[in-house]
């Protein structure tokens, strides 16, 4: 179903529609390679999951098997924060094309609900992983698992209910535009 | 649909063709059209006053119940 705009503030919902899904298709290509680049060239304590890791960890001289091990941990909530992303550039597209009910539109909104549920799942596992994959090569008696949750986690979580209820109202919004259509 | 649109009937009277009415109403010809043939949900107050307008008639004189098509399909 199409919605034609006409307004000056429609036009511009238009142009900033585009641009959101240009930006949300570049970051969700960039993303998962800054992830691995991350991981492999810089230090520990730069990590976005440091916090779950002790200082024994984050200190210490990391071998490249180390390193690709943490990238892969933190490949997998990279690649869910892709698809979301990806999802969102397929929002703003349809956005700007004028279809802004479209069963498109409907399947991207779950689509980027149940990517944001395993990105906020796998985010929380995250560090968890980490010292999990990393203290392995560590003497028996200093492995250890971490576990905890972090702001940035409740935020994700409270971000992906947000998501789902909007995903909820365009729903309803599609009706009652399907609706409308059928009055002249 | 019990209630019948009698749009042609007045179109033919006041001699008037659809795709004119359509641009002095202000919607399109399907639109009009499925108007004429009452495949429509509803009609706007808007909408009804313009045809009313332009085709100087009242709202009755376009709308009619039928109750026998009300008894036979309720749709």
């Amino acid at each position: 179903m199409t919605t034609h705009f006409s307004s000056t503030a429609d036009s511009s919902l238009t142009h900033t529609a585009r641009r959101l899904s240009r930006l949300a298709v570049i970051l969700a290509l960039l993303t998962p390679p800054l992830v691995v680049v991350q991981h492999v060239f810089f230090d520990a304590s730069s990590f976005p999951s440091s916090y779950g890791m002790p200082s024994l960890l984050t200190g210490q001289e990391w071998s490249l098997d180390q390193r690709l091990l943490a990238s892969l941990a933190a490949l997998f909530p990279a690649l869910a924060i892709m698809v979301a992303l990806l999802s969102l550039g397929r929002i703003c597209r349809e956005y700007a094309h004028g279809r802004l009910f479209s069963d498109t539109v409907l399947s991207a909104w779950r689509r980027l609900g149940c990517a944001l549920v395993v990105a906020t799942a796998l985010h929380w596992l995250q560090p968890t992983v980490q010292s999990l994959l990393l203290s392995l090569t560590l003497p028996e008696g200093h492995r250890f698992i971490s576990v905890g949750v972090s702001s940035e986690d409740l935020l994700l979580a409270l971000l992906t209910a947000v998501v789902f209820m909007l995903g909820a109202v365009m729903q309803v919004a599609q009706r009652v535009q399907s609706e409308n259509a059928e009055i002249v | 649909m019990p209630i019948i649109v009698n749009l042609d009937v007045m179109l033919a009277r006041r001699k008037m063709r659809s795709k004119e009415l359509a641009e002095k109403v202000g919607i399109t010809e399907q639109n009009l059209s499925l108007l004429k043939s009452g495949k429509v949900k509803g009609v706007r107050f808007s909408t009804l006053e313009a045809i009313c307008h332009h085709l100087q008639c009242q709202p009755g004189e376009l709308l009619e119940y039928v109750e026998s098509a009300a008894e036979g399909n309720d749709e």
